[in-house]
């Protein structure tokens, strides 16, 4: 109800003032969105292990989309994904969720990636201007561990390496 | 009888001759009479399920647990469950079940220790080898309907639940529910459901001639102080909790079933009321030339009754079709309700036509029968 | 215009067709009402309830089923003490860790919730109507379908009265009503006493109620980031989603009776509509003769299956006044059938459209025909 008094008071308003919650938010600009290949990567194990530092480039692929932010989960690329490698079930009809995957084991191998505002705080997003569930990626940023010990890479930008050939059809998280 | 069999063509004429309103007939009755035999085709499939289930299987649960997914009893059980007096065998089994409420796409896994599944459960291979699956770590025996519904054929590798399996069999069972599960190895589901060193039921054959109560209630006594208590009941038993989740809805089914025959039996009755009245002329002119009353009324009567028929063949044949075309499975709490187009079901539906057809003309034709001659003549 | 008397002495008439299509039609609109009230009631039970400003903290392996959900009692307290932008009154935050669970006893399934005093924050729709919220050991608060969800008669549940669930036994200390809702088959004791009885060291979830609905994004940022917590966010109405794909089978159950009885009715009103003109061409086409338009004649018809129709539907509605409302338990839940008054309308209203429909085609068929055939009786 509340979204539809929004876009009403959107297209009728009749004054330039804006409502509060109006504007939605922009998606990252694209100079997050790394030209070159950053080279030489950590896989996501290696990088928790190592801790808060310098710059680091870490491999992955992405697990989990935070919508409206841009913020998501970085799984290292040794954990196959449900349909990937092997024997598996090639027609498994969510296979970002590594449900093949016991939860600790999926736990132990991510680590969450922020995109950083001027005010330290995650920015609001739409979408990762382009990324989606299961590509592969190398992240270049730095890492900092919070008191319960969750590793979190901030992101200074970001590489496409790999986007893996999924089936047609399948229906993708909004 | 054979009067009025010869005078069948003429009731069919008459029938053909009022087009629409036999066809508006026809097509109420097959509506209401197609609900009936949609809603016995359902109830069919719960009395099915609680009939297949024996009373010489016991299932050991854990006590006050309702869903396979909360039931949670240690492997170590068996021992002591195989040395108590009147057990043949025991078949520790992890359970998966897709949902716990009801559902369409049910996927039911057993994970079982091999070497004893056919000691416990009665089952046909229709394809696929038994023997390879007791070596084969990753293998599962399919259920029919299961198998049916994900596409699983032998030699094929699919997911079922949490798993990927190399389905070495399709099975069909005389027991409960059997055609709509899967067996897998126990250490397999196991380890992955994170679940090593569990069981979710113990089901146990009896030896002949034991007593089931007598059975059950020594299991229980033997865990009532341990880890987990149990509560040891018979398959039937067992499965008939499961599925009493569902009967009220069925009940108030069935009821709704009924009304349905009501209005059949209404429409029918108007109809032949109004295809007697129409034909007043008609039968009196019949009876000047020698047909007796009661056979004017059975003339009647029989417009009325073939109505029903033809409707009723209608609507429990397009329930069967409905139901070959598209095989449904009601999952409730993992047990699978199969409905099946049965031919039970299509003799009840008709039956019942024939009933509700028979006593909707009585009054009609009693009365066209009863219509003195003069009068009948006369009337427009 | 023909006097509407005359529509009314036709039915009189013919009598006892007039009151066979009169039941028939009442069968009828009985049916509709109540496979409509069916239907709203499993919507009900589900997903047209849920409020958009909670959502639920489950374990990351539940998939969206609250009965499959696992959470530490630490990661669930933990989360409930620091997820973002929860509603507070009174200096009590409205986050509640919770315990659901399906309890047997015998045959009789019942669903338990373990709460601490939050949860009557974060779920406004709960309010007590008799005796008081559960605070000494091993007390239970039932919601009004308890009873039915349990198949036990409302008395077994009341006030005061003791229930054996879990081998130990419960007192009813209080009845609360949450209308529309998947709660009003639950019963609600306390967090602790739950997890003493079933000897669980986990809970279910962590139900929150937030200031600002549109603040769930935050939420779900503070969840992703929380990977030591490992639990998803899902707002109840996706939660309620996934209750209502698991009820579908049952709703379309429902949806496809109703249809086939609205149609079958539908054809019960044509039928005698039709067949009844059949039996009179001879007396309208002496009405057309008379000086009456074809538009006159026609209305005069629809006037009466109309008219036959509306007597069907009220006596179909006084029978669903008669009945009240159903209360029926289905999977893991139940839900009350109310033949309220919309329905009751709904029934009627579709009564008196097949009559106008089942009055059209004969009406056309009158206005059509060959005044010279029709008053020989050929028509």
């Amino acid at each position: 109800m509340r979204r539809v008094l929004v876009i009403a008071t959107l297209l009728f308003a009749c004054s330039g003032e804006e409502p509060k919650k109006a504007a939605p938010p922009a998606t990252p600009p694209l100079d997050l969105l790394l030209k070159a290949d950053p080279g030489e990567a950590l896989s996501v194990l290696v990088a928790k292990e190592e801790g808060p530092g310098e710059e680091v480039v870490v491999v992955g692929r992405i697990k989990t989309i935070v919508k409206g932010f841009a913020s998501f989960q970085l799984i290292d690329q040794a954990l196959d994904y449900c349909g990937s490698g092997g024997d598996s079930m090639e027609d498994c009809p969510t296979p970002w969720d590594y449900c093949c995957i016991a939860g600790p084991v999926q736990n132990e191998h991510t680590l969450v990636v922020d995109a950083d505002g001027e005010d330290g705080k995650v920015m609001k997003a739409s979408g990762l201007a382009g990324l989606r569930l299961l590509d592969l990626v190398k992240v270049k940023g730095k890492l900092s561990r919070d008191e319960h010990d969750n590793v979190t890479l901030h992101a200074t930008g970001w590489f496409l390496v790999e986007r893996p050939n999924l089936r047609e059809g399948l229906r993708w998280p909004e | 009888m054979r009067d009025l069999l010869s005078f069948l063509p003429y009731v069919v004429r008459t029938a053909r001759r009022a087009r629409t309103r036999t066809l508006l007939t026809v097509a109420g009755a097959a509506l209401a009479m197609g609900l009936f035999a949609f809603v016995r085709t359902v109830e069919r499939g719960v009395d099915d399920l609680s009939a297949r289930a024996g009373t010489q299987t016991l299932v050991v649960f854990q006590d006050s647990r309702f869903c396979p997914l909360t039931s949670e009893l240690p492997v170590r059980y068996a021992g002591p469950i195989r040395d108590t007096p009147g057990v043949e065998e025991v078949l520790p089994t992890l359970v998966f079940i897709n949902s716990c409420r009801s559902n369409l796409d049910l996927v039911t896994l057993h994970g079982v220790e091999p070497r004893s599944i056919d000691k416990v459960y009665d089952f046909k291979v229709l394809d696929g080898d038994l023997a390879g699956w007791k070596t084969r770590g990753d293998g599962a025996l399919v259920g029919e309907r299961l198998a049916a519904r994900r596409g699983a054929r032998v030699g094929e590798r699919i997911r079922l639940g949490e798993i990927d399996v190399h389905v070495n069999a399709v099975v069909r069972g005389s027991g409960a529910g059997i055609d709509n599960i899967a067996f897998v190895h126990l250490d397999q589901l196991a380890l992955a459901r994170k679940k090593l060193g569990g069981a979710t039921q113990f089901l146990v054959r009896l030896s002949p001639g034991a007593d089931p109560a007598e059975v059950a209630e020594t299991i229980d006594r033997t865990f009532k102080n341990d880890e987990s208590r149990t509560d040891t009941k018979t398959m039937q038993a067992f499965v008939a909790g499961a599925v009493g989740e569902i009967r009220e809805v069925v009940s108030f089914a069935k009821m709704l079933g009924y009304l349905a025959v009501v209005i059949v039996a209404l429409v029918l009755a108007n109809t032949v009321f109004i295809s007697a009245q129409s034909r007043a002329n008609e039968m009196g002119v019949m009876e000047t030339i020698g047909v007796t009353k009661p056979l004017l009324a059975a003339l009647v009567a029989l417009e009325g009754v073939g109505l029903g028929l033809v409707g009723g063949a209608l609507g429990a044949g397009l329930v069967a079709l409905a139901f070959t075309i598209h095989p449904t499975t009601l999952g409730i709490e993992g047990w699978g309700i199969d409905f099946h187009p049965s031919l039970a079901v299509a003799l009840q539906t008709l039956a019942a036509s024939f009933a509700v057809g028979l006593l909707a003309s009585v009054l009609p034709a009693i009365d066209a029968a009863m219509r003195p001659l003069a009068r009948a003549v006369k009337e427009e | 215009m023909i006097p509407i008397a005359y529509a009314l002495r036709n039915l009189w008439r013919r009598r006892a067709r007039t009151i066979a299509t009169i039941l028939g039609i009442g069968a009828t609109t009985l049916l509709v009402v109540v496979m409509t009230a069916f239907s709203a009631g499993l919507d009900n039970a589900s997903a047209k309830t849920a409020r958009d400003d909670v959502v639920i903290l489950l374990g990351t392996s539940a998939e969206v089923d609250l009965v499959r959900s696992v959470v530490t009692r630490g990661s669930a307290e933990a989360a409930a003490a620091a997820v973002p932008g929860v509603l507070s009154a009174g200096g009590v935050r409205a986050a509640s860790v919770e315990l659901h669970l399906a309890t047997r006893s015998g045959d009789r399934i019942g669903l338990l919730r373990g709460v601490n005093p939050a949860a009557y924050l974060v779920h406004p729709q709960v309010s007590v109507i008799e005796g008081r919220d559960p605070r000494g050991p091993f007390e239970l608060m039932v919601g009004r379908l308890a009873a039915t969800r349990m198949g036990l008669p409302e008395s077994d549940l009341a006030v005061g009265r003791t229930i054996r669930l879990e081998n130990r036994d419960w007192k009813v200390s209080g009845r609360f009503a949450a209308p529309g809702t998947v709660m009003e088959a639950e019963m609600w004791t306390r967090l602790d006493d739950l997890m003493l009885a079933t000897k669980r060291e986990d809970v279910s979830c962590v139900a929150v109620r937030l200031e600002d609905p549109d603040a769930i994004d935050d939420v779900r940022l503070f969840a992703a980031r929380r990977l030591d917590l490992e639990i998803a966010a899902v707002p109840e109405a996706e939660l309620m989603r996934e209750l209502e794909r698991g009820l579908k089978p049952i709703t379309a159950l429902a949806r496809w009776m109703a249809l086939l009885v609205l149609a079958a009715g539908a054809f019960a009103c044509a039928n005698t509509m039709f067949a009844a003109v059949l039996a009179r061409t001879r007396e309208l086409a002496t009405l057309r003769a008379l000086g009456y338009s074809p538009f006159a004649v026609a209305i005069s018809l629809v006037q009466e299956a109309t008219l036959v129709a509306f007597l069907g539907g009220a006596f179909g509605v006084f029978a669903a006044l008669a009945i009240g409302h159903i209360s029926l338990r289905f999977p893991m839940g139940a839900f009350t059938l109310d033949l309220d008054v919309q329905r009751r309308a709904l029934g009627l209203g579709a009564a008196v459209v097949s009559g106008l429909l089942g009055g059209i085609v004969p009406a056309l068929r009158a206005v059509r025909m060959r005044l010279v055939d029709a008053l020989g009786g050929k028509a």
